[in-house]
């Protein structure tokens, strides 16, 4: 696992939605007339046509959102010269107490001769049918199905109405699904129109709807409505675990000094501490991550590193491997290696292992880091690709040794476990430095097999050649001198002088017969005899007359003399002219020489 | 379904108990006596007490309105007599097991109403007009109670001749006023006057004329007719006639469109026509219930409030239906829907009108047949 799928694992922790529970009572919807001529007109009528009848009082006022200013006047248009006062009349007809609406109605009619009673008053309460099948689709999510079950029942029942229950539910439930929708395609704008228009939804039961409202909101940059609606909820709702995932939520979307408000809003608990100290603590451990995978310098304060650091003291392995990365980006190698140390001993995730052999190997500590990582190499595939890569560079750079027959074999064993292509062609290019040009191939061909490298292929040609192999050879580097400069090279330098190796330190082995210049000839003799000093200055006076393959090999006699600073200016000259793989990774580990550091591979994973 | 019991045979257990015979007691439960009500005099009621109710107000009903010729007297409206009435007087004697009185009623409906060729009776008989028959048409929920009381007379007295005559009756009216319609087979109100070709929104009916207990009994008395079909299409068109801002039915309906109409030559209220429905469906072992939905509520008991006659269009309350009868047919429909008994005192109350004396007793006969726990 990398670093940065560790750090999203705060990030999935704060993933934990509650489920929108609506379990009450549903809110009559007062449906604005201006509302967008999509769907409620084209649809069987299901929607309740009460306007503001005798409604059971809501019990929160509901999360409130200005609609856009331009239909902000709507209720000011209302048809003017409606002073009958209807209440009572609502109320009688919501007791459906059909013999007092019919004496208020000639009541009213006494008073205002030209008035009309509502047509709406007893809409859905008159035409009975067994709405079960209809809250069995309503309960499956089948909203379409049941509005056409709904257009077919009035088909047969022209009288029929869904009762104000059933159609204020689906109402609501329907405009719940468009904004969940909405919000999973990101598309803030109708999120936060959907929103403005079904405010009975901003209420805590909906709080799935409130979040990603406020998410909207965050997310079009909106931070201040956002924080509103947040605070909305903290304010208002009381369970204690959507409560939390608030904040935690809002710690994702939001600045961290707007969170730290939020923070503030939680409750005091009995036993000291507060309601949000957990997403307190997340959100320093976030400022913490992000200086740790490199992409924040704020270094978070010191009292707050000290609470992660009693955290990991009492046990947090995941603390103690933050605080692992923390310092290791900070190139505190040591004290990285004692917090992976720690998180290691109390759990057996391997990416704390893992920290603890890059810190190892970071402060030079090679044998050390190549024990551990051999040690761990069943703890899980990362720990082999870094057992791979740190025995890789060892037997094939500049200090390079002979391959012990037990340390061969460890490294054959996890390069053949994890069918590494890195390690079979380290292998191949130890064996063949070592003169062993049979198992070299045999490795070069595995390189192949598993993953095809300029390395690996060039390996596999010269080789070959060594073996008198001449086909394989001249079939090797024609399948593969299109797709990598360096076995074009070598096929060029085989032309000139077919036995004879061209470029790199890794085909620097050999060297019979001499059709080509005599300096050429002399510096790769000094090279193989490991005269890099020697071979540098001969090619240095040849500079800008050479071929570009014997100028690699300047660069590589440079970087093998430890002359670091003149490798790294040839390889990076070559890179400008005619970049190739292997003058690309010269030019890292000569500059990797000019720091003094061994080169780290890993954090490309 | 419940086992049915024929008027007469309730009405015999109510008035062997009234005259404290030494029957045995018919199934009534207990709880009658805990559910009569605050109006219940301190004796103790162990029988179904509508029918002894209906058995004790006969003889009063009887002398009010039925005069010795057997013509039953519409003192609401000038001393006349129609077809309506008489096929309720006889309902209830052969409930009464009056069986003289019937004998009576029969003798002048078929002499002074049976008068016309295709076996249907006219509406009208009017004391002061000559002849007493001046509007020939018929009112086809008339011959439907004539109908069903013959139909339960020849029955209950084993006499052949009122079986024929329902025969007659019954195959006139669906040879006549039933028509076929997009809802099934309908009952026109009239032989005249409301077919598609009389009415602009024509075919027009009149839901209280489906009187659905008459229709129920006649599926077994009358097999031949399709009863079912009727009774199917009225129990339809009630569902949809919703209207006004009430939600509720008129009294005469257009059915000719795709969508039923208050009939628009016609009063467009609830009124004493409409009046009866929710006494019908109370009555009916097959109507579902919920049909009485929104009739319950047009009576509000607590505080005495309606019901009234209703303008459909705007649902203004432009009368009162001011009896006893009239409120003991809406206190039945909400003992039907929230278990609320009868009051007492409701059911004791004095009709002096024809008209809502009538209903009373067909709330009675309807609780005894049916709800015997509401009273």
């Amino acid at each position: 696992m990398s670093l940065k799928s560790t750090l999203m694992l705060t990030a999935v922790a704060f993933g934990y939605f509650g489920l929108a529970s609506a379990q009450n009572a549903p809110m009559k919807l007062d449906l604005p007339q201006q509302q967008e001529p999509s769907s409620a007109s084209a649809r069987p009528a299901l929607a309740p046509r009460e306007t503001t009848p005798a409604a059971p009082p809501r019990k929160e006022a509901g999360l409130k959102l200005q609609r856009p200013a331009a239909e902000a006047p709507a209720e000011a248009m209302a048809p003017a010269g409606k002073a009958v006062d209807e209440s009572a009349l609502r109320f009688y007809a919501s007791q459906g107490d059909t013999a007092r609406v019919a004496a208020e109605i000639r009541r009213l009619k006494t008073l205002h001769a030209s008035w009309q009673p509502p047509e709406d008053l007893f809409t859905g309460s008159t035409v009975a049918i067994d709405e079960q099948p209809l809250w069995a689709l309503f309960a499956a999510g089948r909203y379409e199905d049941l509005r056409e079950q709904v257009a077919t029942l009035q088909l047969e029942h022209p009288g029929y109405v869904p009762s104000a229950d059933l159609s204020g539910k689906v109402l609501i439930a329907e405009q719940r699904q468009l904004i969940v929708a909405a919000s999973n395609a990101r598309d803030w704008e109708q999120v936060i129109a959907l929103a403005t228009e079904n405010q009975d939804l901003l209420v805590c039961r909906e709080i799935d709807v409130l979040w990603r409202v406020a998410e909207a909101f965050a997310s079009s940059d909106d931070a201040d409505r956002a924080i509103e609606a947040y605070r909305y909820i903290l304010t208002n709702c009381d369970n204690p675990k959507e409560r939390l995932a608030t904040v935690q939520k809002a710690s994702v979307a939001l600045p961290v000094k707007s969170v730290g408000e939020l923070i503030a809003m939680g409750k005091r608990r009995v036993g000291g501490g507060s309601e949000f100290d957990a997403v307190r603590l997340d959100l320093i451990r976030r400022s913490i991550g992000e200086v740790a995978s490199g992409k924040s310098d704020d270094l978070p304060g010191d009292r707050d590193v000290k609470l992660i650091e009693a955290s990991a003291r009492r046990g947090n392995a995941d603390d103690a491997g933050l605080l692992g990365w923390y310092a290791y980006q900070r190139k505190e190698f040591g004290a990285a290696r004692d917090w992976f140390a720690l998180a290691s001993k109390a759990s057996k995730d391997p990416k704390h292992l893992e920290g603890m052999i890059l810190a190892t190997r970071n402060l030079g500590e090679i044998a050390e880091a190549e024990k551990l990582a051999y040690d761990g190499r069943n703890a899980g595939s990362p720990i082999r690709k870094a057992y791979i890569e740190i025995v890789a560079s060892e037997i094939t750079g500049p200090r390079a040794t002979k391959l012990l027959p037990d340390r061969q074999a460890r490294i054959e064993e996890v390069t053949s476990a994890e069918q590494s292509a890195l390690g079979a062609q380290a292998l191949g290019w130890s064996l063949y430095n070592n003169a062993q040009f049979a198992p070299a191939r045999a490795w070069f061909e595995r390189s192949v097999a598993w993953a095809p490298s300029e390395e690996a292929v060039t390996g596999l040609a010269v080789a070959a050649q060594h073996l008198g192999e001449r086909k394989l050879a001249a079939e090797t580097i024609a399948k593969y001198r299109e797709q990598y400069p360096m076995v074009a090279a070598l096929a060029k330098l085989q032309d000139h002088a077919p036995s004879s190796p061209g470029a790199g330190r890794k085909i620097a082995g050999r060297s019979k017969g001499g059709g080509q210049a005599g300096y050429i000839k002399q510096t790769i003799a000094l090279y193989e005899a490991g005269k890099y000093r020697e071979a540098a200055a001969i090619l240095d006076k040849h500079e800008g007359r050479m071929p570009v393959g014997m100028n690699e090999l300047r660069g590589w006699a440079h970087l093998n003399a430890q002359d670091y600073r003149e490798a790294s200016r040839i390889f990076s000259e070559i890179q400008k002219k005619t970049p190739t793989k292997t003058a690309s990774h010269g030019q890292f580990l000569s500059e990797i020489g000019t720091r003094g550091n061994p080169h780290r591979w890993w954090d490309a994973n | 379904m419940t086992p049915r019991r024929s008027i007469a045979l309730a009405l015999a257990g109510g008035m062997a108990m009234a005259n404290a015979a030494a029957l045995a007691a018919p199934q009534a439960p207990r709880e009658v006596v805990a559910m009569s009500g605050a109006g219940a005099t301190s004796k103790p009621a162990a029988s179904p007490r509508a029918a002894a109710m209906l058995a004790m107000a006969w003889p009063g009903y009887r002398q009010a309105f039925i005069q010795p010729e057997g013509r039953v007297v519409d003192t609401g409206n000038h001393g006349i007599s129609h077809s309506e009435g008489q096929g309720y007087a006889m309902v209830l004697a052969v409930a009464a097991q009056d069986r003289e009185t019937f004998a009576r009623l029969w003798d002048w409906t078929s002499r002074e109403l049976y008068i016309r060729p295709d076996g249907l009776a006219a509406w009208r008989w009017d004391p002061a007009q000559t002849p007493r028959v001046t509007d020939r048409n018929n009112a086809s929920d008339g011959d439907l109670l004539i109908a069903w009381a013959l139909g339960e007379a020849g029955l209950r007295w084993d006499v052949p001749e009122y079986t024929q005559a329902m025969h007659k009756i019954t195959a006139a009216l669906f040879s006549t006023v039933v028509i076929e319609s997009r809802v099934g087979p309908v009952l026109l109100p009239g032989v005249e006057g409301f077919d598609a070709k009389s009415q602009p929104d024509g075919p027009v009916v009149n839901l209280s004329y489906w009187i659905f207990p008459a229709i129920d009994r006649l599926e077994v008395l009358s097999p031949a007719q399709d009863w079912a079909g009727l009774r199917r299409s009225g129990l339809s068109l009630l569902r949809t006639s919703r209207f006004g801002p009430l939600r509720i039915p008129p009294e005469w309906l257009a059915i000719g469109a795709r969508q039923s109409q208050p009939a628009a030559k016609f009063e467009r209220r609830f009124s004493y026509n409409a009046v009866r429905i929710p006494l019908y469906l109370a009555w009916s072992s097959r109507a579902p219930a919920d049909q009485l939905r929104p009739f319950v509520t047009m009576w509000n008991a607590a505080q005495d409030i309606g019901p009234f006659i209703i303008d459909i269009d705007d649902g203004k309350a432009s009368g009162s239906f001011d009896a006893p009868g009239y409120r003991m047919i809406f206190a039945l429909a909400q003992c039907i829907s929230s278990a609320k008994p009868v009051p007492y005192a409701l059911a004791t109350g004095k009709n002096d009108l024809y008209y809502p004396a009538t209903l009373s007793l067909l709330s009675m006969l309807a609780i005894s047949e049916r709800r015997p726990l509401c009273l």
